[in-house]
């Protein structure tokens, strides 16, 4: 279970990796989606990870989430290697995924989408609507979410931004450690985006380690302190926002050094 | 939440459509009644006939009710009906065995039969429609087998004096099990974690499979919960008609689809859902019971009910603009 730090401690662990993947492959097949990759997010800041359409950014987000299992690499938490084996592991250790697309379930309401697989209960036999309302409602105003007229709508009458919030809010009211969003912008516009963003900020701030995987560098500027740059399966190169530029991400996205030349990895 | 609440939850306002099946149910009902005073309103016709002995057509539509909020097909039910029925009597008549335990077996049966459904849908990943489609023909197969093609009569009358023969209210107690079965079902599917989990296996398989849900075990758990209830509804069959036969009991498939599908439409609108199931299968059976009343042919039994479902599935396609069935068993 995640241990609920004391203020003290949350800044002595400032500037320590919170999640940490060394060495992480995953092959599909014919496609080695992963290999190789070290990846990390430190508690209080926002990791970026970018790259082209199929680079691995969410077979790596699926592979800490215990998704998939991965072929090789190992995963540490607060220090710690462990082994997560499914999403069940994931949320034990306080990391929550928010999934491209695949967050929220559109016929169901806000409350029941948010409790999802973790209903609270009066009895083994009784859902307890009214706390699990309450809690939906307070988590939503803890992040500034303001805009939904009821919790108990149907998710798919909300506006792309409000669908992100609510799968936003799913994501921490567990006492999360990390929070992972993978593409949480790309259907939004610019207003709904710029909320959004808001919103990713926040959880850093509340000293939460997230990571964010965007195509949109100019967002991903606005928001995260470092970014780790994936190609072809392989991670080339890691910046930090204040140091880099944008055209330094396109150049490391489209044409970064890889480790080993594609086709002729090394058989897993 | 008192019950009435739950079925108004707030999101809905359209409080017509959610009653349109229940009113047209009472429109047939006072318009038969109307037009044969004699016949269709009498106790005889109206408790036993349709609310008693069409308690099994609704034990067997309810038995559909779950692997379909699951998102699953379940095709074999009726022949599952079939087999169930054939035990009561074979054990029962045949080899004298006390008609408690006959039922025992007979539910038994079904569980095995929904767990073998269960293990080729979800352990094998074969499409569920198939799948049933498959071991509904197998197990009408076994049924003539074991039962020699013959109709096997003289079921204790303990089993049928318990199922229309006795009464509360002046109504069979089929009716009753039945009504007390849909209570069951409702209050799972409303107010426990794990009706709130089929329901996201149904509509958000994808999503529950990423949260960490066992979605595997929970479809593979509706098809047991289908074959147990499909069974218990050849138990009142059995009772009903104090016999079985290998071929009858299929007749049933099509109505429980109508059913399922027209109930979908009703009271929960977008949801499979018990009472209005229920309704659905008497709206049907008074429809049915009246026209034949009134002489018209048999034939427009199955242009009720083939219209009915095509109907149902007609206007759930139209409310899920809105509300969403969302039944997507290939997923
Ligand atoms: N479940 C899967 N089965 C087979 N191949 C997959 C699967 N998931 C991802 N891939 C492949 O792995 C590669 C990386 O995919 P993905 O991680 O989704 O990329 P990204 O999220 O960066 O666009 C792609 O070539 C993709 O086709
Ligand atoms: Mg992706």
């Amino acid at each position: 279970m995640p241990v609920n730090t004391g203020d003290e401690t949350v800044s002595k662990q400032e500037n320590s990796n919170i999640l940490e993947l060394k060495g992480a492959s995953k092959r599909f097949g014919a496609v080695q989606a992963l290999w190789n990759v070290d990846f990390a997010v430190r508690t209080g800041e926002v990791m970026a990870l970018v790259g082209d359409n199929g680079a691995g950014k969410s077979t790596l987000i699926k592979g800490v989430a215990g998704i998939y299992s991965l072929d090789a690499g190992e995963v540490f938490f607060e220090g710690e290697k462990v082994s997560i084996n499914g999403p069940r592991d994931a949320a034990e250790l306080g990391i929550e995924v928010v999934y491209q697309d695949l967050a929220l379930a559109d016929n169901l309401d806000v409350v029941a989408n948010m409790f999802l697989g973790r209903e609270r209960v009066r009895t083994p036999f009784r859902l307890d609507e009214a706390s699990m309302e309450r809690a939906a409602n307070e988590t939503l105003a803890s992040l500034s979410v303001t805009s939904l007229r009821s919790v108990r709508q149907n998710v798919a009458g909300l506006s792309g931004g409000q669908r992100q919030a609510v799968a936003v809010a799913k994501a921490v009211m567990w006492n999360s450690r990390v929070v992972i969003l993978d593409e949480p912008t790309a259907a939004l516009g610019v207003a709904q985006t710029r909320q959004v963003l808001d919103l990713v900020r926040r959880l850093a701030e509340q000293g939460l380690g997230v990571v964010v995987i965007s195509h949109n560098l100019h967002d991903i500027f606005e928001v995260a302190d470092r970014i780790t740059v994936l190609r072809l399966g392989q991670r080339v190169a890691e910046y930090k926002v204040a140091e880099t530029t944008q055209q330094e991400i396109v150049r490391a996205i489209t044409a970064g050094d890889l480790q080993t030349v594609p086709g002729l990895e090394v058989e897993v | 939440m008192s019950v009435l609440a739950r079925i108004a939850s707030p999101d809905v306002r359209d409080w017509g459509e959610r009653l349109a099946l229940p009113f047209a149910w009472l429109v047939t009902i006072v318009v038969f009644g109307f037009l044969r005073p004699d016949t269709f309103l009498t106790s005889d016709n109206f408790f036993i006939n349709i609310l008693g002995t069409q308690a099994v057509q609704v034990a067997l539509a309810l038995a559909l009710v779950i692997p379909l909020v699951a998102g699953e097909y379940d095709i074999s039910v009726a022949a599952n009906l079939t087999l169930a029925s054939m035990i009561v009597a074979l054990l029962n008549v045949d080899h004298g065995v006390n008609i408690f335990l006959a039922i025992l077996v007979a539910l038994a049966a079904g569980a095995v039969i929904g767990i073998i459904n269960g293990g080729l849908i979800v352990g094998l990943g074969i499409n569920s429609f198939i799948t049933t489609l498959g071991t509904s023909s197998i197990i009408a197969g076994v049924v003539l087998w074991i039962s020699e093609s013959r109709t096997v009569g003289g079921i204790s009358s303990g089993l049928v004096d318990n199922v229309i023969i006795g009464k509360l209210f002046g109504i069979p107690y089929s009716f009753w099990y039945v009504l007390a079965l849909s209570v069951a079902m409702f209050y799972v599917l409303e107010y426990t974690p794990l009706g709130r989990r089929l329901l996201f296996c149904g509509r958000g398989q994808s999503v529950a499979r990423l949260s960490g849900l066992s979605v595997g075990r929970l479809r593979w758990g509706a098809m047991v919960a289908s074959g147990v209830i499909a069974a218990a509804a050849g138990v009142l069959y059995a009772g009903t008609t104090g016999s079985a036969d290998p071929a009858s009991g299929l007749n049933f498939l099509l109505p429980a689809f109508s059913a399922a599908f027209l109930g979908a439409t009703a009271l929960q609108p977008g949801r499979f859902n018990p009472f209005g199931t229920i309704v659905a299968v008497y709206f049907l059976a008074t429809g049915i019971t009246g026209l034949q009343q009134l002489g018209v042919d048999t034939y427009v039994q199955q242009l009720f009910y083939g219209g009915a479902l095509v109907l149902a599935v007609a206007l759930s396609q139209l409310a899920r603009k809105r509300q969403a069935l969302d039944f997507n068993p290939t997923d």
